[in-house]
C-alpha cells in the first residue's frame, strides 16, 4: 500500500450529507436562481438599489451609495455589448477633448478607504481587519515629478468581533503618520513604463510611454499584467483603472484606455450609479474569482459627459471566515473629488 | 427523458436558469463528501451549498467543451476552502490524532486496510498539514475527488504538467514525512500514480 492508498482510506467513512442539509442547500440554490432572474439593474432616480453592501454602520453614516453586487458574471465569452457601448462612448468623449496639460500638473484630491488586516494573538488568532480611510492629494507631471500628501482616519470596523480584537490589543493607533512626499522627474534613460523602485519617480502613474494605438497599448497592458502575475482580463481591467486615475494621460490616451476596457471579456455594465460625493456616473464592473480573498468585484464609475473617472470600489462577494460581516462587502473604495490641471505645486 | 450532459444542462440554464438545479442533483453528494473529508460535515454543509450558488453565478463562463462539470465544481469548492484554512487545519489535526486501533468508526474500511491504515492514517493526516496549499489541493483532488490529471488541471486552471509536478512533489514530501515518523509504508520508488478509472 502506498501513500495514495493510505490517503484514500482517510476519512473514507465520512457520513453522506444529511437529508435536511441537502434539502436546505437545494432550496437555497433555487431561491438564489429566482432572485437572480428577478433582479432589476437600477431603480428610478439613477440610484442603484437592493443588495446594498451591509454590515458597516459607520459607512452608512457617511452616506455611501448602495452597490449592486450582481453576482452574475458576464455573458458568454465576448465583451458585454452594453458595457462596451458605454466605454466606447466615454472613449469618444475623451478623444474629442483638447490636450491642455502642457507643462502643468494633474491635481487629484480623493477620499478612500482600504482593507487592512492586523495582529493575531492567542485570544484572537485571526487578528482583526478594518477599512482604513485615506485622504489623499496628488500632483503629478508628465515627467513623473510631483507630490503626494496623505493622511489616514479612524478605522471603520466590519463588525464587533474585529473591533473587540483591536481593543483587546490595546486599541493601537492604526492611522500612522501623515505623509507629504515630493518626487523628482523620472531619471533619464529609465523606461517610464517599467515600474521602478527607488526615489524620485512616480513611476506607476507616469503615462508618457503610453501609446494611443490600440494594438500597441493592449500589448503594453498585457506585458504589465503578466508582470503583475497574470495576463487575465481582470488584471487588464485593473491596470486600465490604474492608468485612468490621478494621471496626466492625454485625452487620446484616455480614449484608448477606455477602448481597451471595452474589448475585455467579462466587463459588465452596472448602469447609472451615484457616488459618495453625490455625482451620478456610469458604472462598469468586472468580477474576479481568482483572488486570494475570494470572489471580488471591481467597479469603475465614470462621468459619461466628460469621461473623467469619478470613483472606484472593490466588493467582496463571498463570505470569508476572517471578516466579521456578510457579503456583499465593500473592502475598498476611492472617490476622486477634484481633478484639475494646475500650473504649480503648492 | 435523457437529460443530457452537464454541459448541455449548463448551457440550457443560461436561458432557463432553474435548469441548473439538475447540476446540483447530480453532483451535490460528491462535492459534499469531498468537502467533508477536508473540513468536516458541518462546514461542508455550508460550503457545498455555496459551491452551487457560486457555480450558478459563473455558469455563463462555463466551457461547454467539457461535458462533465465535476472538475469545475470541485475547483469552485477548492477555491472556497482557501478561505477556511483554519477549519481544514483542525480537521487534519483530528485525523492525526486518530486512535491507531480505530474500529469501524475510525474512518478506515476493511480489516487489512484498517490494520495498515491504522498505522499510516494519523501520520498521513499530519503530513498533509505540512504541504503547501497548492500541493495539498492537487493531492486531495486526486485522492479524494478521484479526478484525473487533466480534470485537476481544469479544476485549478493550471497546466497538466503543473498538476503532475505538484502531485509528484506532494507525494515525495508525504513519503519523507512518513519516513521521519517511522510510518513509512513501503519501499517502492515513487512512480506516477495510476489515475482513477484507468
Amino acid at each position: 500500500m502506498d501513500e495514495i492508498d493510505a490517503l484514500r482510506t482517510l476519512g473514507r467513512d465520512v457520513p453522506p450529507p444529511a437529508p435536511a442539509a441537502k434539502r436546505a442547500a437545494r432550496a437555497a440554490l433555487v431561491t438564489h436562481v429566482e432572485a437572480a432572474a428577478n433582479r432589476p439593474r437600477w431603480l428610478p432616480g439613477g440610484r442603484l438599489g437592493f443588495r446594498r453592501a451591509r454590515a458597516v454602520g459607520a459607512l452608512g453614516a457617511l452616506g455611501l451609495v448602495a452597490i449592486l453586487a450582481s453576482g452574475l458574471l458576464p455573458l458568454g465569452r465576448g465583451p458585454d455589448p452594453a458595457a462596451a457601448a458605454a466605454l466606447n462612448h466615454a472613449a469618444d468623449i475623451a478623444a474629442a477633448q483638447p490636450d491642455t496639460a502642457g507643462d502643468g500638473y494633474r491635481y487629484t484630491k480623493s477620499e478612500g478607504a482600504y482593507l487592512n488586516c492586523f495582529g493575531g494573538s492567542p485570544d484572537h488568532p485571526n487578528g482583526y481587519c478594518a477599512l482604513v480611510p485615506v485622504n489623499r492629494e496628488i500632483w503629478i507631471k508628465a515627467d513623473g515629478s510631483g507630490r503626494i500628501v496623505e493622511s489616514r482616519g479612524e478605522p471603520i470596523w466590519f463588525g464587533p468581533a474585529d473591533r473587540a480584537a483591536w481593543q483587546a490589543e490595546g486599541s493601537p493607533d492604526l492611522r500612522g503618520q501623515p505623509s507629504d512626499t515630493r518626487f523628482g522627474p523620472t531619471p533619464p534613460g529609465v523606461d517610464p513604463w517599467v515600474p521602478q523602485a527607488g526615489p524620485g519617480s512616480l513611476y506607476y502613474q507616469n503615462v508618457d510611454a503610453l501609446r494611443t494605438d490600440l494594438g500597441v497599448l493592449r500589448h503594453m497592458i498585457d506585458e504589465r499584467a503578466a508582470a503583475n502575475g497574470g495576463a487575465t482580463d481582470y488584471e487588464r481591467f485593473t491596470i486600465v483603472g490604474d492608468l485612468l486615475r490621478e494621471t496626466v494621460a492625454a485625452p487620446k490616451v484616455r480614449a484608448a484606455l477606455y477602448r481597451v476596457a471595452a474589448g475585455l471579456n467579462g466587463v459588465e455594465l452596472v448602469g447609472s450609479m451615484t457616488d459618495r460625493a453625490g455625482r451620478t456616473g456610469t458604472a462598469v464592473s468586472m468580477t474576479n474569482d481568482q483572488s486570494s480573498r475570494g470572489l471580488e468585484q471591481r467597479v469603475l464609475i465614470f462621468d459619461p459627459q466628460t469621461s473623467s473617472l469619478l470613483a472606484e470600489e472593490d466588493v467582496l462577494l463571498h463570505k470569508v471566515d476572517w471578516l466579521d460581516a456578510e457579503p456583499p462587502l465593500i473592502i475598498g473604495y476611492n472617490t476622486y473629488l477634484v481633478s484639475d490641471l494646475v500650473p504649480t505645486i503648492p | 427523458m435523457e437529460a443530457g450532459s452537464d454541459a448541455q444542462v449548463i448551457a440550457a440554464s443560461r436561458v432557463e436558469p432553474l435548469a441548473f438545479a439538475a447540476v446540483f442533483d447530480r453532483h451535490y453528494d460528491a462535492v459534499h463528501r469531498y468537502l467533508a473529508r477536508r473540513v468536516g460535515s458541518d462546514l461542508a454543509d455550508d460550503l457545498a451549498a455555496e459551491t452551487f450558488t457560486t457555480a450558478f453565478d459563473a455558469r455563463r463562463r462555463y466551457d461547454t467543451e467539457h461535458p462533465d462539470a465535476r472538475p469545475w465544481l470541485f475547483g469552485i469548492a477548492t477555491n472556497l476552502l482557501r478561505h477556511h484554512h483554519r477549519g481544514e487545519a483542525r480537521r487534519l489535526r483530528a485525523y492525526a490524532r486518530l486512535d491507531r486501533s480505530a474500529g469501524p468508526d475510525g474512518g478506515f474500511g476493511g480489516v487489512e486496510a484498517r490494520l495498515d491504515a491504522a498505522r499510516a492514517g494519523p501520520a498521513i493526516g499530519d503530513a498533509l498539514t505540512h504541504l503547501s496549499a497548492g500541493d495539498r489541493d492537487v493531492l486531495l483532488l486526486f485522492a479524494w475527488a478521484d479526478l484525473r490529471y487533466e480534470e485537476i488541471a481544469v479544476a485549478l486552471r493550471i497546466p497538466v504538467g503543473t498538476v503532475r509536478s505538484r502531485l509528484h512533489r506532494a507525494r515525495r514530501r508525504v513519503r519523507e514525512l512518513l519516513g521521519d515518523s517511522g510510518q513509512y509504508l513501503d519501499a517502492d520508488t515513487l512512480t506516477e500514480a495510476p489515475e482513477p478509472n484507468g
